[in-house]
């Protein structure tokens, strides 16, 4: 008897276990619709969560920073888990170059976000600082006049207080430091995209500068020199 | 509770006012900044007399003919351009001091490009500086120059006259930092842990816009909001809009500050105070204060935020002057070249002073001090 055409498919082998991906395409389908899936989820309950907050809302202490931690959460537990494979193959370099940029960038986007939220700490006390006033002028039956400037005071006040902790001066640097960092790895792709296009790229450029600034000094000391030996005009 | 439902009504009623005011006021601010406005800075007339590199030197003649023999060099920060000092005829220190009788030479520092990043303060001091007075003094026929500093460029200033106390016939300084470890400035407290390396190695010179929003940030309520605040409430204002755009362009046009110089500026200064200490070097040489040894006038403000009191005060004890004053004006950092009722004195008072310390030096028969008084500490300007 004939093979039938279709042959008995070979049982396949085992892939070695891994956490997470599934390498085949529908697999990998099938974890993007879970990704999505848990993002639509996240965000649909941070908004059911901030409709639901009553009257008191305007006095709150501390609005997003669960919203934001959640969603720091969710970039460093989804996205960049997918993100940040370990590279290999002949592009690795390359690719280690993106994965720098993609973790720079989540770095500088929580700092900023944590930096931002510090700063608006400020005005929200403020707000509530004049609050306090007016209900203290309207229980008084007093009149409430200069609203505006007396909440630039009340700005000011909570604004330097709050420039001058170390709290802040914390989460200003990490900011700075983040944002450094990015700018970095940034320059880093950039080189290679300026490399592949035959384009002199900054570290170029900044060592022929270097030359030339170094040259200039030769230049005038030994102008100097020459000057000194032959003596002064004046 | 009829008191209290009065007043909340007055308060509303006094809101919604205030509100369809601003509003109307805002809608104008379009058509009133889309016409043509008289808002040129920088006007007195003046020719550029020596060019290096990316900084030029201007020359302002005094029209009145000159009362005050040794020429006057302005020197400017590197932070910020030195328009300032010229912003409007009715509010321009070089106006004021041409009406005293000064011969005014001003550096412009120009804008630094990524080549400029290795330029030290060295490279400022005892290199752009001194061939700028050095050629002063060559057209000038002069042994020395008077000089003006800046805030920065005041302290450039200072140092310039410890490493070449020859070449300078009196030294005025105005809100230059000299004392860095004061915990009195935001700006102080902010730059004692500064990551400055990463900084530089990152972006090179330091960008113009990161030094604005950092300075806005040293008081947002004041510098931000109520700012355009009362700008869009005088927006019919012609002449306050007009003043106001002058300010803007000033204000905003701020170079980057190459890498190099920033980085000693902050570490050898902000972080180690070693100029105070007279400990701070420019390229081997040793900046002593005790070889200040001309007569100095030092201005500072009040209410300078930026540069407090107390970083300014102490340089008339650390030098080895004689004849050296401070002078507080109960103003802010800016308020000195911007406030009409400062600016009537103070170019005028420096003008005053550089007189009387003048004694018509021309001639090249030898450096000639100017009689010693003893330090008196003066009264508020």
């Amino acid at each position: 008897m004939n093979k039938p055409i279709h042959e008995k498919p070979q049982a396949r082998k085992k892939k070695p276990q891994h956490t997470g991906a599934d390498d085949s395409l529908p697999g990998m389908m099938k974890e993007l619709e879970a990704l999505w899936q848990r993002f639509y989820l996240e965000q649909k309950e941070t908004f059911e969560r901030a409709v639901a907050s009553g009257a008191d809302a305007c006095c709150y202490d501390d609005p997003c920073a669960e919203v934001w931690d959640r969603w720091q959460n969710f970039v460093r537990d989804e996205m960049l888990h997918g993100f940040l494979v370990t590279p290999v193959g002949p592009l690795r370099q390359y690719h280690l170059k993106l994965n720098r940029f993609v973790e720079a960038f989540a770095g500088w986007e929580a700092a900023c976000q944590a930096f931002i939220t510090l700063m608006t700490q400020s005005m929200t006390q403020s707000l509530a600082d004049l609050q306090e006033k007016i209900r203290e002028r309207l229980s008084a039956g007093r009149p409430v006049d200069d609203l505006f400037p007396q909440w630039v005071r009340l700005f000011e006040d909570r604004s330097l207080t709050l420039f001058r902790s170390t709290e802040f001066m914390a989460a200003m640097h990490k900011a700075l430091k983040a944002k450094t960092a990015l700018a970095k790895a940034q320059e880093e792709l950039m080189e290679d995209v300026l490399k592949a296009a035959h384009i002199p790229t900054l570290s170029e450029m900044d060592d022929v500068s270097r030359d030339v600034y170094l040259l200039k000094k030769r230049v005038e000391t030994l102008e100097k020199a020459m000057k000194d030996r032959h003596g002064r005009t004046r | 509770m009829d008191g209290r439902a009065d007043s909340f009504q007055r308060l509303m009623a006094d809101f919604l006012r205030q509100s369809a005011k601003g509003l109307d006021h805002l809608l104008r601010v379009p058509g009133i900044l889309g016409r043509e406005l008289s808002a040129e800075i920088g006007e007195t007339p003046h020719e550029i007399v020596y060019t290096e590199d990316r900084i030029r030197l201007k020359h302002y003649k005094p029209p009145g003919g000159r009362k005050i023999a040794t020429p006057l060099l302005v020197v400017y920060a590197l932070i910020n351009r030195e328009t300032m000092l010229d912003l409007q005829p009715d509010r321009s220190v070089i106006q004021g001091l041409l009406q005293g009788g000064a011969d005014v030479y001003m550096i412009d520092w120009g804008r630094p490009t990524r080549k400029d990043r290795f330029l030290t303060i060295d490279d400022h001091v005892n290199g752009y500086m001194d061939r700028v007075v050095e050629f002063i003094r060559r057209r000038e026929n002069t042994n020395q120059v008077n000089l003006i500093g800046i805030c920065m460029g005041g302290t450039f200033c200072v140092m310039y006259a410890a490493l070449h106390p020859q070449k300078v016939r009196n030294l005025v300084t105005s809100v230059s930092p000299i004392h860095f470890d004061t915990d009195k400035g935001l700006l102080h407290l902010w730059m004692k842990d500064m990551d400055i390396d990463g900084l530089i190695d990152a972006w090179g010179n330091i960008p113009g816009d990161f030094l604005n929003f950092g300075f806005l940030l040293l008081n947002p309520a004041r510098l931000v909001i109520e700012k355009y605040k009362n700008f869009i409430d005088n927006i019919e204002n012609i002449s306050f809009v007009e003043n106001f755009v002058r300010m803007e362009k000033w204000i905003f046009d701020s170079p980057d500050v190459p890498a190099e110089t920033f980085r000693q500026y902050v570490k050898d200064c902000y972080q180690q105070n070693l100029l105070i200490r007279n400990r701070m070097y420019l390229n081997d040489r040793r900046v002593d204060l005790r070889r200040v040894t001309m007569p100095v006038l030092n201005f500072y403000g009040r209410y300078d935020h930026l540069v407090p009191p107390e970083a300014c005060a102490p340089l008339i004890e650390k030098i080895g002057s004689r004849d050296a004053q401070n002078v507080c004006l109960d103003t802010g950092h800016i308020g000195i070249y911007v406030s009409s009722k400062v600016q009537k004195d103070f170019a005028p008072r420096i003008a005053r002073w550089l007189t009387e310390r003048d004694q018509g030096e021309k001639s090249t028969a030898g450096r000639k001090r100017p009689p010693r008084k003893g330090k008196a500490p003066s009264p508020a300007g």
